[in-house]
């Protein structure tokens, strides 16, 4: 399985990744972000969201205790957390995939234990902080493999 | 659509039978409040109630626990029930929350009678209806808004819907019965909401939503939101607020250095993802702290940061626009800290610092039929054109001039 490491010393470096996501990423895609609380997961969809069109003056928040946010990028973005969720009963109760066949681009914080109720097929963003903080970005099936092939071709990283 | 609206003309008295005698036995409205006293109106002593303002019904779908109260238009509490406060401790550390539609839906409907019945009052003796209809996930505020829908109708009564977070703003204008208050603040004034899943600063010009402004709000976490992460990273109990405000209390602020979130003193926002990360740096660099004064220090650091943060913006907040009055509001208004540098902070500037009873803090019904109460005592109607949406109504104000959000 390919893993693409980046290392984040910066938050200049996560905005750098964010938008070498933004470039691959399709409406329709899953994006699943993982890693312990404060490695910089709603960091890094604001930088992506900023990527992709939205302006300064509209907030990226965390959707911890909202569940979910929509955001007015293009392609849209909607920003979920699952951290307060108990099982795929939950996961399904908030009808996600159903997001992703609306075209939106779904990202997902706490996501990894749910990939199939999501709709699968995802590329999943670890993010972790020791030794040093880093993303380790892989993909469970053939769209997310194919975005994971474009970002490291467009970035070099392997 | 069928579910939430009442089946013709049998249904129209629906709580009255269950009403005279529940007394909110029904199965979801276990872990209720309540509250028994009329202060809203004159019990004759036979059982015949001279009305002296008008009542509104209150449904509140928007987030974890479905709501319902009774209040009169000058904010008599009559009833006002959660389906649950602290339900479920999930294995995280945090409440489950009630989601989408499921959950509200097996409890909507007792949790309205249990309002009800707890108010002596029929759906008949209703003025009006208000429903919370923004902020919150679609398929939640569908509940409320559907059943609120099905119940005016049936009455012939109107519907108001209400931005929940004008509900909280509104929320210190509520009078409990047995639940002293303090005196209620005359607008203009600036409020302060932080919560588990709001943290904003405020100019309230009128109770109406198109008076209120948003100053300022976080960029990232909500204060409530930091608090439940922190006592998670440090190994504590859920809710994080109540643990950390009591370990803080014997703690020194100034024994482990933390990096004060959003220092900028001309700014009115707020970031607490900075702090929280913080926290964590702290943690994985030194290991989590035992039950041990080192732990309490780092308590007592986190906490005087956020409310440092909260007092310092409130107050900058409300000397920018001129007010004497600040209003603490949502949970994190609970915190003891907060509650007394606020008042000690707005002393010196001349303002004083209002705050509510801790259950007009948190989440409820009793402010979503008050912030109703304002709109339809003004003649409005929402029958035929409610929609649920899920982002705040609330105006902001920005270095470049107000727009939406």
């Amino acid at each position: 399985m390919t893993v693409l490491a980046y290392p984040l010393a910066t938050r200049r470096d996560t905005k750098r990744l964010a938008g070498q996501l933004a470039r691959v990423l399709a409406g329709g895609d899953l994006v699943v972000l993982d890693g312990p609380l404060g490695s910089g997961k709603t960091f890094l969809t604001r930088a992506l969201c900023r990527a992709l069109g939205l302006g300064q003056a509209i907030p990226v928040t965390s959707p911890t205790f909202t569940l979910l946010h929509e955001l007015e990028t293009v392609p849209r973005v909607a920003h979920a957390d699952l951290y307060r969720l108990r099982d795929a009963v939950d996961v399904r109760a908030l009808g996600l995939d159903a997001q992703r066949d609306e075209g939106r681009l779904l990202v997902v914080e706490w996501g990894s234990p749910y990939v199939t109720v999501l709709g699968g097929d995802a590329l999943i963003v670890e993010l972790v902080m020791e030794p040093a903080r880093a993303a380790r970005i892989h993909a469970t099936g053939n769209r997310s493999g194919s975005v994971l092939a474009e970002l490291a071709a467009a970035s070099g990283v392997g | 659509m069928g579910w939430g609206r009442p089946n013709g003309a049998a249904d129209v008295g629906w709580p009255t039978g269950g009403g005279q005698t529940g007394g909110g036995q029904t199965g979801a409205a276990n872990g209720d409040r309540t509250v028994g006293s009329e202060p809203g109106s004159v019990d004759t002593g036979m059982g015949c109630r001279m009305r002296s303002a008008m009542l509104v019904l209150g449904i509140e779908t928007s987030c974890d626990e479905t709501g319902a109260a009774v209040v009169t238009e000058d904010g008599h509490v009559l009833s006002d029930v959660v389906q649950s406060q602290i339900k479920i401790h999930a294995p995280y550390g945090g409440v489950v929350p009630e989601l989408a539609s499921r959950d509200h839906m097996k409890n909507v409907r007792p949790v309205i009678e249990g309002a009800l019945s707890r108010a002596r009052v029929t759906l008949r003796d209703l003025d009006g209806i208000s429903v919370t209809a923004r902020p919150g996930l679609s398929g939640a505020l569908l509940v409320g808004v559907q059943v609120a829908r099905g119940l005016a109708w049936s009455i012939g009564r109107p519907l108001v819907g209400v931005d929940h977070l004008v509900g909280h703003l509104v929320a210190v204008y509520l009078r409990h019965p047995d639940i002293a208050a303090p005196a209620p603040p005359h607008p203009p004034f600036v409020a302060l909401l932080a919560s588990g899943g709001h943290t904003a600063v405020y100019r309230v010009d009128g109770l109406e939503l198109s008076r209120i402004t948003e100053l300022g709000a976080t960029r990232d976490d909500a204060a409530g939101e930091a608090f439940d992460k922190v006592a998670k990273l440090l190994g504590l109990g859920y809710p994080g607020g109540p643990i950390i405000d009591q370990l803080a209390r014997e703690g020194d602020p100034r024994a482990i250095e933390l990096a004060l979130p959003m220092p900028r003193r001309d700014s009115l926002e707020f970031s607490f993802s900075g702090l929280k990360s913080n926290v964590a740096r702290w943690v994985s660099a030194n290991g989590r702290p035992g039950n041990d004064q080192t732990l309490r220090n780092l308590c007592a650091a986190f906490q005087t940061r956020v409310v440092d943060t909260l007092v310092s913006k409130a107050v900058r907040a409300a000397r920018r626009e001129k007010v004497q009055e600040l209003v603490l509001a949502g949970g994190v208004a609970a915190n003891r800290q907060l509650r007394e540098r606020a008042a000690e902070v707005g002393a010196g500037h001349g303002i004083r610092v209002v705050v509510p009873p801790f259950r007009s803090c948190t989440d409820n019904a009793a402010m979503i039929a008050y912030a109703g109460a304002v709109r339809l005592a003004q003649g409005e109607d929402d029958r035929g054109r409610l929609e649920t949406h899920p982002r705040t109504a609330l105006l902001r104000v920005t270095r470049k001039g107000r727009g939406r959000r």
